[in-house]
């Protein structure tokens, strides 16, 4: 009986070995990809400019919703440097979750916010809405005061009082560039089918910002922040601008992405009893249209960018990821049915497999890889030789993956001025995938085991 | 049964396996590696030669910028300050010529575009080029410089619609009406741009384009994708000459978007003769259409009846009511209603709030 166990486990290795080895070619795959994709568009972003004039004056209106819970500190400046944002018809929809703090006084105060009547233009279910303001100062500033229901909650109420066809999902600490929302709103102009365009997220740690816009770009000095900036890099150019090419994206960054209207609110809205709203909604839509036959596109956009702050403690960025984790599982899971169908093209052929066998059960495989391949050398049924050699390809392969998408950033937009940047990023390259790659696998499978339980709760 | 069947699947991959698996890591650890150090200094490379093109083009737009600035406020002739230039055939100058031309208007333009026309050659040889990008930037700046000659050295590309649309859009300006002609052509090929971006590419084009747009109206009622610009791009010419057919598409076409282009035409014309044509669309079974149609109707009206408003806030869509609102919003005066009345509304707290 000892014997079979340690035969399977021998064999679980091999099946580790293979499944490391497909991973990192569709990895591999997916960077190509990416660079002739980014290299198509710098040469149209060359040619096109955003601030062109027949694409700016065919550019539909948006409104910003801003879905805020006890963001009394940062809330005035955010608004501000929304207001800020060079687009010709934009508003800005600020919902108060249900703020405990005084962020609702703030506001009024600092924008001199009056009640008024906005009318209702769809009717998703969400927590009851108090009062609806209007700036005096800035007419395209108003304000919806409701009772707690969460980030979901908050932006299905801002759905339901948009004006717009286009609303653009932002997160209240995102600081968005100038001409962001004119950048991501092209694919919108370009192709009618369009139903949502994210854009990069890049990290705001270490960058100084002024009257919220940024002024200089630097590196955090926090190297768990630093980490998370090579992270973002590899994956928003080698990840999420590869899916945009295979038509087949699966997330748009809850913390900036524009989206249709009428094709939110047709497909039922953010869904309320989930953590990853934002990669949950984008499933759906995906089913959605799958469902009812309806051409659509979901774009990716490799400029315009959002800063967001990343967590800078162990203990926050453990809860973030688990976090991901559980977002990442309930989207797939809930929309399982779509997995190898054809009738959803890529994204059920393709993407969700992809999602499914190597980010939903990566960390697992990892670890028990990791955990076997010990357990044999202890018992004497593996060498060390084998098990060194995996080690190294696989943090070579990590340190290759996240230097190409250091070449890619230097082909395209290079946001790290310094020389010092790209030399420490290169260090970030080598290093994360000693302890910090292994870290992320244990909190992802932590979150796995989190989603895990709170499914039997909910049974 | 089992344990055999595991022993053999793992003394299968162990016994005869391992050395080739290890072979096969060892590989892949070479291979790697060597990509990996390719990699980096490829990016060492790229960070210093975008490094070094910044610093060149620094310099470079100093001297530009002396040269471009004398032949702005004529101290010195296009042609003295073209020999004056360093790379003036470069795609760099032209492109940073082209942002001088944008800021600046009457003379001073003029000044700058015979300072670009002095380019040509290198224009035409941009254009005759197998670079794709090379193509792009001659069209476009052919299309700043020279557009009477821009579609001379043209090269579509069906199996490539961003190149294609991109030249399509910077050519533009071009004065020949059989080209214009062949391009609305190709524009219509794409099927999925916004109309209004497309409207706006043929406003562009001019007034001259007007029988064409008028032509696709008539004529083609299989496709209403062409119909809805056209009539979009009318409408942003404001254009009356078109009130007749108007009449006419909104008799026998029965596309939900066509007529709700038409609808926002005569919106826009303010022709009050044309109020008894719009009616029979408030009660329409598509929304966008009815929502069209009352915009109209309030806008060619200088009074509204009870029933209408009553038809407006009754309307199965919180749209059309919102949009009716707007626009009553903005009359001078509306029928009286008691607040039992409005209370029978279907969208009465929008009636009460929006307009009342």
């Amino acid at each position: 009986m000892l014997d079979s166990i340690l035969n399977i486990i021998r064999i679980f290795n091999y099946v580790v070995f293979i499944y490391f080895i497909t991973l990192n070619i569709w990895y591999f795959a997916l960077n190509i990809l990416a660079y002739f994709g980014l290299k198509k568009y710098m040469l149209r972003l060359q040619i096109t400019m955003p601030n062109d004039k027949l694409l700016l004056n065919s550019a539909p209106p948006v409104t910003l919703l801003t879905p805020a819970h006890n963001e009394s500190e940062n809330c005035i400046s955010s608004v501000k440097s929304q207001l800020k944002i060079q687009y010709p018809d934009m508003r800005v929809l600020f919902i108060n979750d249900g703020s405990t703090d005084d962020t609702l006084e703030k506001m009024i105060k600092a924008f001199k916010m009056e009640p008024e009547f906005l009318p209702q233009t769809s009717f998703l279910k969400t927590e009851k809405v108090i009062e609806i303001y209007q700036s005096r100062t800035n007419p395209n500033l108003w304000l919806i005061d409701k009772e707690n229901g969460k980030k979901a909650d908050a932006l299905n109420v801002g759905i339901n009082y948009c004006q717009t066809p286009l609303f653009c999902a932002i997160d209240n600490d995102s600081m968005l560039e100038q001409d962001s929302i004119s950048r991501v709103v092209i694919p919108f102009i370009e192709d009618t089918r369009t139903i949502v365009s994210g854009g990069i997220i890049r990290m705001a740690n270490g960058c100084t910002f002024e009257d919220g816009h940024i002024t200089k770009v630097d590196l955090p000095k926090n190297i768990l922040a630093r980490f998370q900036v090579m992270e973002y890099l590899r994956a928003f150019y080698g990840g999420r601008l590869a899916w945009d090419i295979l038509d087949a994206s699966l997330i748009v960054s809850g913390a900036f992405g524009v989206f249709r209207h009428s094709t939110v609110v047709a497909a039922g809205g953010y869904r309320h009893n989930t953590i990853g709203e934002d990669m949950e909604l984008i499933v759906r839509l995906h089913k959605y249209c799958g469902d009812n036959k309806i051409p659509y596109k979901i774009r990716y956009i490799p400029d315009p960018v959002a800063w967001t702050e990343g967590p800078t403690t162990l203990r926050d960025l453990g809860k973030q990821r688990d976090r991901w984790q559980r977002g990442l599982l309930d989207s797939i899971l809930s929309n399982i049915t779509m997995l190898f169908r054809p009738k959803y093209k890529r994204v059920g052929m393709i993407a969700m497999p992809f999602y499914f066998i190597y980010e939903m059960l990566g960390p697992l495989i990892e670890m028990l890889g990791y955990l076997f391949f010990f357990f044999l050398i202890i018992i004497g049924y593996a060498s060390w030789t084998y098990v060194i050699a995996f080690l190294l390809v696989a943090v070579i392969l990590g340190m290759c993956l996240s230097v190409f998408s250091l070449v890619l950033e230097e082909l395209s937009f290079h946001r790290y001025p310094k020389f010092s940047h790209l030399l420490k990023l290169m260090g970030v390259a080598i290093i994360e995938n000693i302890g910090y790659r292994q870290l992320n696998s244990w909190w992802r499978i932590k979150g796995t085991w989190s989603f895990m339980r709170k499914k039997q709760n909910w049974n | 049964m089992f344990e055999k069947l595991s022993t053999f699947i793992a003394d299968f991959l162990h016994g005869s396996q391992d050395q080739a698996i290890l072979i096969i890591l060892t590989l892949l650890i070479v291979f790697f590696f060597l990509i990996t150090f390719i990699l980096f200094l490829v990016t060492i490379y790229l960070r210093l030669s975008n490094s070094v093109k910044e610093i060149t083009n620094r310099r470079r737009c100093k001297k530009w910028d002396e040269v471009i600035l004398d032949v702005m406020d004529a101290s010195v002739s296009a042609y003295e300050g073209y020999k004056k230039l360093k790379k003036p055939n470069s795609i760099g100058y032209l492109l940073y010529l082209e942002l001088y031309i944008d800021m600046v208007k009457g003379k001073e333009k003029e000044h700058l575009l015979s300072l670009g026309k002095l380019s040509l050659k290198k224009l035409h040889a941009l254009l005759q080029s197998n670079s794709r990008k090379k193509q792009l930037y001659g069209v476009h700046l052919l299309g700043l410089f020279h557009p009477e000659e821009q579609y001379q050295y043209l090269h579509f590309n069906s199996k490539d619609p961003d190149y294609t649309l991109t030249m399509i859009r910077e050519m533009r300006t071009i004065e020949d009406i059989r080209v214009k002609e062949k391009l609305i052509g190709m524009l219509f090929l794409f099927k999925y741009i916004s109309p209004v971006y497309i409207s706006n590419i043929l406003v562009d084009m001019g007034e001259d384009i007007i029988p064409i747009l008028r032509m696709l109206v008539r004529e083609r009622k299989d496709n209403p994708y062409e119909q809805i610009i056209a009539i979009e791009t009318i409408r942003r010419m404001h254009y009356s000459g078109f009130l007749d057919l108007s009449r006419e598409v909104l008799q026998n076409n029965h596309h939900p978007m066509v007529l709700t282009s038409c609808l926002r035409y005569l919106e826009e014309m303010g022709d009050e003769t044309f109020t008894e044509d719009v009616k029979p669309f408030i009660v329409h079974p598509n929304s966008q259409v009815r929502t069209a149609a009352i915009e109209a109707y309030i806008a060619l009206q200088t009074s509204i009846s009870v029933d209408d408003i009553k038809q407006f806030f009754n309307d199965s869509s919180v749209q059309v009511a919102v949009n009716a609102a707007k626009k009553l919003g903005l009359m001078d005066s509306i029928p009286y209603f008691t607040i039992e009345e409005i209370d029978e509304f279907k969208w009465a707290d929008i009636f009460k709030q929006m307009v009342y």
